[in-house]
């Protein structure tokens, strides 16, 4: 990422995580000691620390009320814009509907699994477990005719 | 009706449930034809989410058939194939007026800081969700939109959720280093993904760094021989 970015740091971090990452393991594929602090959410943690100075810092992770041990001082020192919400889906259809349309996006090429409503537990236990490559599973509901 | 019933941190199973009824004027009920799985849903299923009830139907990624209409819907009519947005949105409260869909001041009063969400917890208002053969989707007029006609649903039930989350999060300009921490589903698109501008593709004037520990980032970019079925499949 330095490499990149003539040590510098990204202009852009999103934490596409949230509350639940797992920082042991994404310390393993970073391939660094990194130490977290207890309690801390290491995807935040590192879109604040890997930003450049004056950068946007992106939240769409999934986060509850409560977390703590943000470092918040390097948001203000770096002089950073935090950006977070949850999608307001309906302001943003009608540009995406064309993206679809016109062939930019091809979001149906993501659905890795096709599972029919009354396997939902099944669905749950591979796509929690991530067995079988699974990124998204789509279930049909045996009334769905289309 | 079959519906998702939770039953417990990872207990979830398939169960019969009541038909949803139309409860308020603005109501409509949607017959599922696609229910994602989405990964904020596994928060749910390892119980992490607080106030999320047993006998919970989970699923805000759904697109469907209008099946019964309340008496003040004005925009859809029964037979509609719509999309339906997670969000559950009054329109015309402060925050709605704003275009803050997911701020809803109304679908979910008893919160001060999100709006109403189907299928996701006491906390985002205790709706119902879609991975269901039927939902019930209020305030019909502002959310659900119908599928412009020759788009497949498989693409429809993404805008639901994925793809506008991860829209959203971008503000970046051309020349940029982004990096993601956490490659889920919308962060795989990124190689198709236009810029927050909104005029076309921007990725690749933009260094994208993806780190995760998820199978998203081993993908092709155009996954299209990527569909597999882990049972069989029914349409
Ligand atoms: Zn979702
Ligand atoms: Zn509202």
């Amino acid at each position: 990422m330095k490499k990149t970015t003539e040590g510098l740091g990204a202009d852009v971090c999103i934490d596409a995580v949230g509350a639940d990452a797992n920082g042991s393991v994404m310390q393993n594929i970073l391939g660094r000691g990194l130490k977290m602090v207890g309690g801390a959410t290491p995807a935040l943690h590192w879109a604040i620390n890997s930003v450049k100075k004056g950068g946007i810092v992106s939240i769409v992770g999934v986060y509850g009320p409560i977390e703590s041990l943000v470092p918040i001082g390097n948001v203000v020192n770096k002089g950073l814009t935090v950006r977070a919400n949850q999608a307001s889906v309906k302001r943003l259809l009608p540009r995406l509907i064309k993206h679809v349309q016109n062939g930019t996006l091809d979001p149906k090429a993501l659905i890795t699994h096709r599972i029919p409503l009354e396997y939902v537990s099944d669905g749950y236990r591979i796509f929690s477990a991530k067995l079988d490559g699974c990124i998204k599973p789509v279930l049909l509901p045996p009334s769905a005719t289309s | 009706m079959l519906a998702m019933n939770y039953r417990g941190p990872q207990r979830v199973r398939i169960d019969h449930k009541p038909m949803p009824e139309i409860v308020h004027p603005q109501d409509a009920i949607v017959r599922v034809t696609r229910s994602c799985i989405c990964g904020s849903d596994l928060h749910l299923y390892n119980g992490s989410v607080p106030d999320t009830r047993v006998g919970m139907t989970f699923g805000h990624e759904i697109t469907g058939v209008v099946e019964q209409l309340g008496p003040e819907v004005q925009n859809l009519k029964v037979g509609d194939h719509v999309l339906v947005p997670f969000n559950i949105a009054c329109g015309k409260c402060v925050f709605c007026q704003q275009g803050l869909f997911g701020n809803c001041h109304e679908s979910n009063p008893q919160a001060t800081a999100v709006g109403g969400i189907f299928g996701y917890s006491h906390t985002a208002g205790g709706y119902d969700g879609g991975q269901a053969e039927y939902v019930r989707v209020p305030y019909a007029d502002v959310g659900p939109t119908v599928i412009p006609a020759g788009m497949d649903p498989d693409d429809a039930v993404m805008l639901t959720d994925v793809v506008p989350t991860g829209y959203q999060a971008a503000g970046i300009q051309p020349g940029d280093t982004v990096v993601v921490f956490g490659a889920g589903p919308w962060a795989s698109w990124r190689h198709g993904a236009p810029g927050s501008s909104g005029q076309g593709e921007l990725s690749s004037l933009i260094s994208w760094i993806i780190v995760s520990n998820s199978p998203a980032t081993t993908a092709p970019a155009k996954p299209t021989t990527s569909k597999r079925s882990a049972t069989p499949c029914c349409s």
